[in-house]
């Protein structure tokens, strides 16, 4: 089997690359070179080619002035850190228990909303949080009144918490499924043998699951960050921005709608700041979880 | 053997590669004119119309509707692809990106000698210019907006049998006069008495009990609180067309000029406050607060469905409403009809020329929604089968019959003989008779800062807040609004 892949490897794995190439590759590096100019969608500012409508930093200067882009750089880190680890702790905790009790019904249930589109989720937790929760669930009539969960909507921190219930539903059974994968490789004899030296299950949960799970936990990691970071369709459809919540992806999306010619050529520039960004801290992340990754 | 079959297969798959990317080299097209439509409303009746000019001529339009807000990006791609949109739609601002990108065909250029004198028909105000120059685009139809009422609704709240006195002392009633009317009128909804008020200095009074219908009442105004373009841009086009005369002046103008909007615009807030205060709900009056911008409770179909539903008097909104209103009360569609928006400024607050605080009480904003422009990109022959079709369209008997019985449209050149089921059509059609006119300025302000800025204020900080706004607030946010917009227009 392994000859066949040796020989068929540069065959079989041609479409991928071709794809990659480009449906990836090309249009990036095009859309770097076209953050320098003054690109206008249909044309360039200008100049019939692009490579004529150069306008040098000027666009990145631009970003980094707009006050839009700023504030949504720094509320999409304040979800990012919210929800990455909302989402590790539900997924963990969601994991730790369908490993002990109803293996199959609880598995499919919580792996449910994760074959859900985003956007339209979006809409039904928009009238989730607008409606069920401030009107009747924690309502001031209701008995159970609690103002937090009250037009979550309508200020910026309780959004934070809102997008995060919403993100930590769709995803946390897709991650529980890596967890438990993780959870299921940790050799039982390890468990034994620290029960008979008389370790509680809190200290066997610090000093084996942990440790053992660091590879789960970096692939989880890199996930919940980079969608976290990246996350557009539940900030367009619960808050669509408003009440300072827009995220940096919706920043650049609204970017070329909000400006008529549209700047494709100031929207290309955040985007490539956002891809570096989004890197950055991936990398840094992997790096630094791989060196706690041991073997059993 | 083994080592060709493996080349083979390679280049089969290279070739495959190669074709899915590129596509073919030479399109056949097999149709003669191919219609870029963006107003989803009359994609049906546009199909029904292309079959009957194939009926007619021979000739097969293709035609594609995508409605406004994703229109532009699908048909920039259509346009650069390789069958391209020979006839397509813009508004008059999005326009400026297809004239520069070098897809409009300016009159000059048109072949057709009739469809030429059509273009040259079009009235100054309403031609699709660039930089307030020149004359590209036939025009699909007239918008406008203002305060909607049911007559009915009117003739039971005044007891009266006859509007028509009332109607012409409305219009020339001023902001003060209005607001004792509004404060009379939510008066009788609540206790049903009769209620005395002015306009134009001649005296009013409410009928002194409630009928069947206006029992129903709960409140003088329907407002989606929930929709930030209901406020933030048709109702921010009164404040900004104090100081603008037009969408070119607003792009050609110098940046400092915004500086003029201050009192404007904290007056148009403080008139907002005003309105907002006597605002109707589906289950009685809704107060300003955080339901007031609830989109399960205040959003637009809501709002439509309680006026629709005789629960409040007036809605502020455009003609387009009409289909609306009429799915929830046929009867009442039917009884629309479109007064002037009243506005809270005075002579000393209006710096256009020519324009007056009379006239702006008297007038509503009317406006171009989409216009039809042939693609300067295409070969000769086939701009002059778009031409023929756009020519076909707007000016034999089945084009003209559509467009107001189907399309349901104002004409750019209706006058009095025209007359359409919509009763807010026909009203619109009044106002222009009579000149009573407001241009559309707002449509060209920069960084969307009708929903981004101006009605994100409104929403976020002045309609959930239950109290009276204070001044110091409104000056801040219209100091805000000019600082917004100045910046805005160093992104053009």
């Amino acid at each position: 089997m392994e000859k066949y892949y040796k020989k068929w490897f540069k065959v079989l794995s041609l479409p991928a690359v071709i794809l990659f190439v480009v449906v990836i590759l090309l249009p990036f590096i095009m859309g770097v070179a076209y953050s320098f100019t003054a690109w206008r969608g249909s044309y360039f500012k200008g100049s019939e080619h692009w490579y004529g409508a150069l306008v040098g930093l000027k666009n990145y200067i631009k970003v980094f002035h707009s006050q839009k882009f700023i504030s949504a750089l720094i509320y999409t880190i304040k979800f990012t850190l919210v929800a990455v680890i909302v989402k590790n702790v539900v997924s963990l905790a969601l994991a730790l228990m369908v490993r002990r009790i109803g293996k199959g019904i609880f598995r499919t249930v919580f792996f449910f909303p994760n074959l859900l589109g985003g956007l339209a989720m979006g809409f039904v937790w928009s009238f989730i949080f607008q409606n069920v929760f401030s009107l009747m669930l924690f309502s001031e009539d209701s008995p159970i009144h609690i103002p937090f969960l009250c037009n979550m909507l309508q200020d910026p921190n309780k959004a934070v918490f809102a997008m995060a219930i919403m993100a930590t539903w769709q995803t946390a059974g897709y991650l529980m499924l890596i967890y438990l994968n993780g959870l299921n490789n940790i050799p039982e004899d390890l468990y034994e043998a620290a029960s008979i030296d008389g370790a509680t299950p809190l200290q066997q949960f610090r000093h084996i699951t942990v440790p053992m799970l660091m590879p789960a936990f970096t692939i989880v990691f890199f996930l919940t960050l980079s969608s976290s970071f990246k996350m557009l369709d539940e900030n367009l459809a619960l808050t669509n921005g408003d009440f300072g919540t827009r995220m940096l992806s919706l920043q650049i999306l609204l970017t070329t709608r909000e400006n008529t010619p549209p700047n494709y050529g100031m929207a290309q520039a955040q985007a490539v700041i956002f891809f570096v960004l989004i890197a950055v801290v991936s990398i840094a992340q992997v790096i630094i979880t791989k060196r706690k990754e041991i073997e059993a | 053997m083994k080592k060709s079959a493996r080349y083979l297969c390679l280049a089969a798959l290279t070739g495959a590669a190669a074709i899915c990317l590129t596509g073919c080299g030479k399109v056949k097209k097999d149709y003669d004119v191919y219609f870029f439509n963006q107003k989803s409303e009359i994609a049906e009746s546009l199909e029904e119309l292309t079959d009957k000019y194939e009926e007619e001529t021979g000739k097969k339009v293709k035609v594609f509707t995508v409605g406004t807000t994703e229109g532009s990006e699908t048909m920039r791609s259509e346009l650069k692809s390789k069958e391209y949109p020979t006839l397509f739609s813009s508004n008059a601002i999005a326009f400026e990106e297809w004239k520069s990108a070098g897809y409009a065909t300016p009159v000059e250029d048109i072949q057709n000698e009739e469809l030429k004198s059509l273009y040259e028909s079009v009235p100054e105000a309403l031609r699709l210019q660039f930089e307030g120059e020149g004359n590209y685009g036939i025009p699909y139809n007239m918008e406008g907006y203002g305060l909607i009422v049911d007559e009915q609704m009117l003739k039971e709240v005044m007891g009266a049998e006859d509007l028509e006195a009332f109607t012409e002392d409305y219009k020339a009633a001023n902001y003060e006069e209005f607001q004792n009317m509004v404060i009379a009128l939510d008066a009788f909804i609540k206790d049903g008495t009769a209620q005395t008020f002015t306009l134009n200095g001649t005296e009013y009074t409410t009928a002194d009990k409630k009928t069947e219908l206006t029992e129903k009442l709960n409140g003088v105004f329907a407002v989606a609180g929930a929709e930030k373009w209901t406020y933030g841009n048709h109702f921010g086009n009164y404040p900004i067309s104090t100081v603008y005369e037009n969408v070119y002046d607003v792009r050609e103008s110098d940046p400092d000029k915004a500086d003029q909007l201050k009192t404007p615009l904290v007056k148009s807030l403080q008139e907002l406050d005003f309105l907002t205060r006597y605002t109707a709900g589906p289950d009685g009056a809704i107060e300003r607060g955080p339901q007031y911008i609830n989109s399960t409770v205040n959003g637009y179909d809501q709002a439509v469905q309680t006026f629709a539903e005789s629960k409040a008097i007036f809605i502020k909104n455009g003609n387009w409403i009409y289909t609306n209103v009429a799915k929830v009360d046929q009867n009442v569609a039917d009884r629309l009809t479109m007064l002037p928006m009243k506005v809270n400024f005075s002579d000393e607050d209006i710096s256009v020329e020519g324009l007056d605080v009379e006239k702006m009480n008297r007038s509503i904003p009317e406006f171009v929604s989409q216009y039809y422009i042939i693609n300067a990109k295409a070969t000769d022959e086939e701009k002059k089968e778009a031409e023929d079709f756009l020519l076909w369209l707007n000016t034999s008997e089945t084009g003209q019959d559509y467009i107001v019985n189907k399309f349901a449209f104002v004409p750019f050149n209706a006058d009095e003989s025209t007359v359409l089921d919509n009763p807010l059509s026909n009203a619109l059609i009044t106002y222009k008779v009579a000149d009573d006119l407001l241009a559309n300025p707002f449509d060209a302000v920069p960084s969307a800062w009708g929903t981004e800025c101006y009605g994100k204020y409104i929403m976020e900080e002045l309609f959930t807040n239950p109290d009276e706004w204070s001044g110091e607030e409104l000056e801040k946010i219209a100091d805000e609004c000019i600082d917004y917009w100045k910046s805005g227009m160093e992104e053009w």
